[in-house]
């Protein structure tokens, strides 16, 4: 008899580290009879099972796709490398977690992009299923294989290996794809160029095979061109106007084992227009479109229910920028807490009212508090559009010793644009502001027990950002830095971390690259790069040899200050800025001058409101209620 | 009000480690609506409380739980609403209302009852390695622990081990805080004993109760009347 992939998988499960990450079996999972659906997606996320399961989009995706009854989605991760060793020891392919299903029986393999060391992971997972890594050897019988998410923005560098990549919101664009890919498959699933042709029409979608890439003598890009009538020269990005139309997933799969955030989850809004320079995620998820806060209320009420979860969290990029934050945050807390359910905000602002607002959502035992001034000088922060000042900085701290904390995270980026020798002591000052601080509030017996950690990270350059003109700074300069903020440094209270410089070196490498890096991807992962962004896997010597054996100059990518007029391999893959402004926010961070958040203030006339015809949407308060909770702008 | 209640943690819900395993009971039972009572302080937890934790990998028809509420439930009206909101390989099998005043669960269970099973062990070759067992006064093998490895005298702590079946034991050994004996040391001690035993592959640990055994005359009891 032989023996099920199931039973094969049960077989070697003891003898790898966290089983759990490959079971299944979680409460909400989907699992659909095969027979009775038209289109089967395999959602494979390129990293472990507790960062996969901890992302938002994809448990939003996987609820869209499902939510159809023509279609099934099941989930796969990246196995771990013991995983992964005793899976090739066995003959036992990608699987899905709902059904023991090899991922090669679907229809579709969807890639999420979050993170562009995990690249590598991505031709683990297509390796595994059996599927062939490059597009152009992948024939009517395998799967199509797409992939989204913020990296989608510049996916050169996987060109050769998707045949699909998504831009934008994949909310509404997902059921676009499932559509045509059903049509082409009910036509008698012939020649998959014609299948490509189409997905090229759909907004949003980008087939990179369908562009031909030309090069000037200096290597700079010359031109992308269609190679088809009816490819777009430009592919605009998926966008949803308006969030409280698309529906969020109030049954979210609970995993049965640690994930990274382990908690029910509510978007309140969509992206961002603080304008933070060095920000990718502020360029590419434009305007700021809000939910309303009924709505939200309702998935927070149904989702806690549905789950079980003790925490709550109201996410988005800033969610102390939500216009109803002050009453959406006190009337979920004072309702969930009898339910032994927190609410928890993702991230602090560096401003009193922010640090009052986490403050008075935390019911846990105030633990520590993470502010991130990004930047250690006025200037720089000027400089990067950050635009907190040292008095919202001082306040912030103060707030929060006020209100308990006794720890207090500070996060800032080395190597920023126009960074000096006295930006690196101004980060080092901020450490000190902190006990300072602390002692004048807390008196310096109480002033002993605090702790200030101060974590820095290397400056990557990323496309679609006014940033995307500079160079990295050189790994040796970089790491000059790290140590230079050290010495200044002497208190026993402060802890200095920072991040190594080589991982971020090849991230620029990822974020910037072109269609000729994905040469050396194929090689890294041939030479056994896998989880490169997790510390104990990463290989910085062996990324230098893999891009040396394909020919990749990583200087060329990283070190180079590229000129306004220059070719951008992600030109033809748009967020919806103009280079234009781009440029001129360029100019005007080299003049340390500041730009508006069009929320509030004037529109800066970025150009994604016209592009695509949205509207920034705020959604304030019905009304003031008596039940707001205590927050105070200034400290007083 | 509290109820103590045998769980069963079965087909891949074995390769959940005990901290999973109580994270999944705790949220099934936040979605079962049922009334429960919650520890004070600044991180409100459900009060329940584990008999015993079990091996990453080992199945199980006798895990036991006490749980507290804030008003009384029905053994089988709680039993049908946990486990409609428990996954499948989750079951609560049995409830009761736990003795009043009773030790806890934890401090009441030194006791375990196990299924193991082998691969490739002739019934003979294991019944005669059994018997030596049972007939040895020292069964010395490696445990491994976080601070490395050391020898042990498993011995004294297997009270009975017997043969069910070909390829199947049945082992009543210590648990609790007094000392565990783990499932894969008593196969490791019976490959010491029987050479024909060195190739069986064992492939599974399922546990089947825990028992309050007395150790002047070894009578076990259930957890249930403690």
């Amino acid at each position: 008899m032989t023996e099920t992939l199931r039973e094969r998988i049960e077989r070697v499960l003891p003898r790898v580290s966290k089983p759990a990450r490959y079971t299944g079996g979680e409460w909400n999972a989907v699992v659909k009879d095969h027979a009775a659906v038209d289109v089967k997606v395999a959602w494979t996320f390129p990293d472990a099972y507790e960062v996969g399961m901890s992302h938002l989009g994809s448990l939003i995706m996987y609820h869209q796709i499902n939510r159809r009854e023509d279609a099934c989605c099941e989930r796969a991760y990246a196995p771990w490398t013991d995983m992964e060793k005793e899976m090739r020891a066995e003959g036992i392919p990608l699987f899905t977690l709902e059904t023991w299903t090899p991922v090669r029986d679907f229809d579709i393999l969807a890639f999420p992009l979050l993170y562009e060391l995990t690249y590598t992971n991505l031709l683990t997972c297509l390796d595994l299923a059996g599927v062939p890594l490059c597009a152009a050897d992948r024939t009517e019988a395998d799967p199509l294989v797409i992939a989204g998410g913020p990296c989608a923005f510049n996916c050169e560098p996987l060109a050769p290996f998707l045949d699909v990549a998504v831009l934008g919101d994949g909310e509404e664009v997902i059921h676009e794809i499932l559509d045509t890919y059903k049509a082409w498959r009910d036509e008698g699933r012939k020649d998959r160029r014609e299948l490509l042709r189409r997905m090229a029409r759909i907004t949003g979608c980008y087939v990179p095979c369908l562009y031909e890439v030309t090069y000037n003598p200096d290597g700079t890009i010359k031109e992308y061109r269609p190679t088809e009538p009816g490819v777009p020269t430009v592919v605009d990005r998926a966008t949803v106007k308006d969030l409280d139309r698309i529906d969020f997933p109030t049954r979210p799969v609970v995993p049965n084992t640690q994930i990274v955030f382990d908690r029910a989850q509510v978007e309140v809004f969509r992206g961002c227009t603080r304008g933070c320079r060095f920000c990718h995620a502020g360029y590419i998820t434009r305007p700021v479109r809000e939910r309303s806060p009924e709505i939200v209320q309702r998935l927070a009420r149904e989702i806690v229910q549905n789950t079980g979860y003790s925490e709550l969290s109201l996410v988005s990029l800033s969610t102390a920028d939500y216009t109803d934050v002050r009453q959406t945050v006190s009337r979920l807390s004072d309702e969930l807490q009898c339910q032994g359910v927190n609410v928890t905000l993702p991230s602090t602002r560096v401003d009193a009212f922010s640090v009052a607002l986490a403050d008075a959502v935390s019911k846990v035992r105030k633990g520590s508090i993470t502010l991130a001034p990004e930047g250690g000088s006025a200037r720089i922060r000027r400089v990067i559009n950050k635009t907190v000042s040292d008095r919202d900085i001082r306040d912030a701290m103060r707030a929060a010793f006020r209100s308990g904390y006794r720890a207090v995270k500070l996060y800032f980026i080395l190597g920023l644009p126009t960074e000096t020798d006295a930006d690196l002591e101004a980060i080092a000052e901020k450490g000190r502001w902190a006990l300072e601080i602390a002692e004048e509030e807390l008196g310096r017996q109480e002033a002993r027990k605090v702790r200030v950690t101060i974590s820095v990270s290397v400056f990557v350059p990323k496309p679609h950002t006014p940033f995307q003109f500079e160079p990295q700074v050189r790994l040796e300069e970089a790491r000059r830095r790290q140590e230079y903020i050290k010495r200044f440094l002497k208190d026993r209270r402060i802890d200095y971390k920072y991040h190594e410089a080589d991982v971020s070196h090849i991230e620029a490498l990822l974020s910037l690259g072109d269609r000729r890096v994905a040469g050396a991807v194929l090689r890294a992962w041939q030479m056994g790069a896998r989880f490169d962004g997790w510390n104990e896997h990463f290989d910085y010597n062996l990324w230098l040899r893999a891009c040396a054996e394909a020919g990749v100059d990583v200087a060329f990518y990283t070190y180079r200050r590229k000129g306004y007029g220059e070719r951008f391999a992600w030109d033809h893959l748009s967020p919806g800025i103009s280079r234009e402004w781009l440029i001129d926010d360029h100019r005007r961070a080299m003049a340390e001058v500041e730009v508006d958040d069009c929320r509030w203030e004037n529109c800066d006339l970025c150009g994604v409101c016209m592009r695509y015809d949205v509207l920034p949407t705020l959604k304030p308060a019905g009304f003031v209620g008596e039940d707001d909770i205590a927050v105070t702008d200034s400290t007083g | 009000m509290r109820l103590r209640i045998r769980l069963a943690k079965l087909g891949l819900a074995r390769f959940l480690s005990h901290l999973d395993f109580q994270r999944v009971v705790e949220r099934g039972l936040r979605r079962a609506e049922l009334p429960l009572a919650f520890t004070q302080g600044f991180n409100p937890h459900p009060r329940i409380s584990y008999a015993s934790a079990l091996a990453t990998g080992t199945s199980s028809e006798g895990e036991f739980i006490d749980v507290d509420l804030t008003e009384p439930v029905e053994p089988e009206v709680f039993l049908a609403r946990a486990n409609a909101a428990l996954p499948p390989d989750v079951r609560l099998l049995e409830a009761r209302p736990a003795p009043e005043g009773g030790e806890s669960l934890m401090a009441l269970i030194n006791a375990a009852e196990y299924r193991l099973r082998l691969e490739g062990a002739g019934e003979a070759a294991l019944r005669q390695a059994v018997d030596r067992f049972m007939k040895t006064e020292h069964v010395v093998v490696t445990r491994e622990g976080p601070s490395g490895s050391r020898p042990v005298d498993i011995r004294p702590h297997v009270y009975r081990l017997t043969v069910d079946g070909p390829g199947e034991l049945r082992a009543l050994v210590q648990t609790g805080s007094q000392g565990n004996v783990r499932p894969e040391e008593v196969v490791a001690g019976l490959r010491q004993l029987s050479s024909e035993l060195a190739e069986a592959e064992f492939l599974r640990a399922h546990r089947l109760m825990l028992y309050r055994r007395d150790p002047e005359t070894g009578v076990c009891a259930e957890p249930w009347s403690l």
